[in-house]
């Protein structure tokens, strides 16, 4: 029986049969068949509990892991005693965010985690980019040749665009810089976002007949 | 052999580049000034189309900002939310947020704090606006959610059931929305697939600067009815409500910082052709 459970052929059959039936639901007026058929929305509140239920094997998934680094006494890919940390704050945000005592979602002690350690330093770790970005700036935005050039004057002007300075050259600076978002950069965004569209499709449709499998893999057997 | 100051330039260590930066954004904290702000076309027709919403309107605001993302959208987030609750006064319009993930549950409860509309602040909380919480499933959430908003969202934040909430009295689907409205700093695909292209509904964009060129074709096309872009943004939409705050403070450090990183450029530039000419490289 379980050998039969693992062969590839039922999870591909199930993708094929769910992906086509809400692909056809959502362009379709039919009553059985369309966006608001029961049978619809029926496989879509499955669909949230599943995500919802993923989140929990999530927590379970990484408990696992940094255990088992702990245990292990790891030096790679990080240092244990990360793993010891990661698991701390997991452990203190678990009790304060579950629904007992003065604890809960919405208490103070979990708001204070999400708006005083959270939020600044989610904030923290993007702005740092930024120091980054203008290191790497400096040590390679070099206009080495006629294309590097053009792409040097387009980003000037565009940040100049996007800051108020920009202006005290002159309107010739937010009106470029407005030209070229709304006209080469549109134009080469749209070309993205076609090609991306149609990439999705032939995806989606590897994966309806069965030849695009990479899905069905753990990362333990990637490459398998 | 002693080098050459355009060797020493070509190899400046990187903790000069992050002081330079860290000056550029210290200054408009430190030495108070302001630059002059032209409001965009963006940011006009956002205000614009809010401001000539009809009396009685409906609308609701999506929230999908990352907590990193918030140091970015803090401006346009909150003059627009400001925006929102002056139509609630002066045009009776009705206001209900709702998170698109589960870290932007608490994010509208933060902001609520802030502006003093927290249901503990503000007793006429429930009567005219309301935070509903937030919808999991991403892309079939929200499709759910768009059929039967009490089927993903029986309660509030707080967990008040939404049939005690005065202003969700009538509010059942998407067709009961007059206005939707998402603050963004992961993409737009999910409300327009979901809610824009099924259901005709007007969309106006909060998104983060990173995404106004992505974002440029659906507004081209009329699928986006208009897009607040980053800090500027944020800056812009604080003039032109009056309601003068964070944004026009950070909008003059993006000045500073920007006008650093073209100098270090430049400077950058420079050395490079210097020593190319010196037959260096």
């Amino acid at each position: 029986m379980s050998v039969i459970l693992k062969r590839r052929e039922i999870p591909i059959a199930l993708t094929a049969f769910f992906a086509l039936y809400m692909m056809i639901a959502y362009h379709s007026n039919l009553p059985w068949l369309s966006e608001k058929a029961q049978l619809t929305v029926d496989i879509q509140t499955f669909a949230q509990i599943l995500n919802v239920m993923a989140l929990g094997l999530g927590y379970i998934a990484i408990m696992r892991l940094h255990a088992g680094y702990v245990i292990r006494r790891v030096k790679h890919p990080q240092p244990w005693h990360w793993s010891l940390w990661l698991l701390f704050v997991l452990a203190i945000t678990t009790i304060v965010g579950l629904p007992w005592g003065n604890f809960g979602v919405r208490s103070e002690p979990l708001q204070f985690i999400f708006s005083s350690i959270l939020l600044p330093m989610r904030g923290a770790m993007y702005a740092v980019v930024s120091f980054y970005m203008a290191s790497a700036a400096y040590r390679v935005f070099l206009a080495r040749n006629k294309e590097a050039a053009v792409m040097l004057a387009g980003t000037f002007v565009v940040m100049l665009t996007n800051a108020p300075v920009g202006e005290l050259l002159g309107a010739w600076v937010g009106n470029l810089g407005t030209w070229l978002l709304t006209t080469p950069s549109m134009g080469g965004m749209r070309g993205i976002r076609i090609c991306g569209a149609l990439g999705t499709l032939i995806l989606a449709w590897r994966m309806i007949t069965g030849r695009e499998t990479g899905y069905l893999r753990g990362a333990a057997e990637e490459g398998d | 052999m002693s080098q050459s100051i355009w060797t020493k330039l070509s190899k400046i260590d990187r903790k000069y580049i992050f002081l330079v930066l860290w000056i550029a954004v210290l200054l408009p904290f430190t030495v108070k000034f302001a630059l002059p702000l032209t409001i965009s076309g963006l940011s006009r027709d956002f205000y614009d189309y809010l401001d000539e919403m009809p009396e009685d309107s409906i609308i609701c605001y999506f929230w999908d900002v990352s907590f990193a993302g918030w140091s970015e959208m803090e401006a346009s987030g909150i003059a627009t939310l400001k925006m929102l609750f002056k139509l609630m006064d002066e045009k009776n319009c009705k206001i209900i947020l709702v998170g698109m993930r589960g870290d932007c549950g608490p994010l509208p409860e933060l902001t609520l704090k802030q502006l003093g509309l927290h249901p503990d602040q503000n007793p006429t909380y429930g009567e005219m606006y309301a935070h509903i919480g937030w919808i999991p499933g991403g892309s079939v959430g929200m499709s759910n959610w768009c059929k039967d908003i009490r089927a993903v969202n029986p309660n509030d934040w707080w967990g008040t059931p939404l049939d005690e909430l005065p202003v969700m009295q009538g509010i059942n689907d998407i067709t009961d929305l007059d206005l939707v409205l998402q603050i963004e700093s992961g993409g737009v695909g999910v409300v327009i697939n979901q809610v824009v292209v099924p259901y005709n509904t007007p969309f106006l964009a909060v998104s983060i600067a990173n995404n106004v060129p992505g974002n440029l074709p659906l507004l081209d096309s009329g699928l986006m009815t208009a897009q607040l872009g980053g800090i500027r943004g944020g800056a812009e939409l604080e003039q032109l409500t009056k309601e003068i705050g964070v944004g026009n403070v950070n909008i003059t450090a993006i000045s500073t910082t920007h006008l650093a990183i073209i100098a270090l450029m430049v400077i950058a530039n420079l050395t490079y052709y210097a020593r190319k000419a010196r037959g260096e490289i």
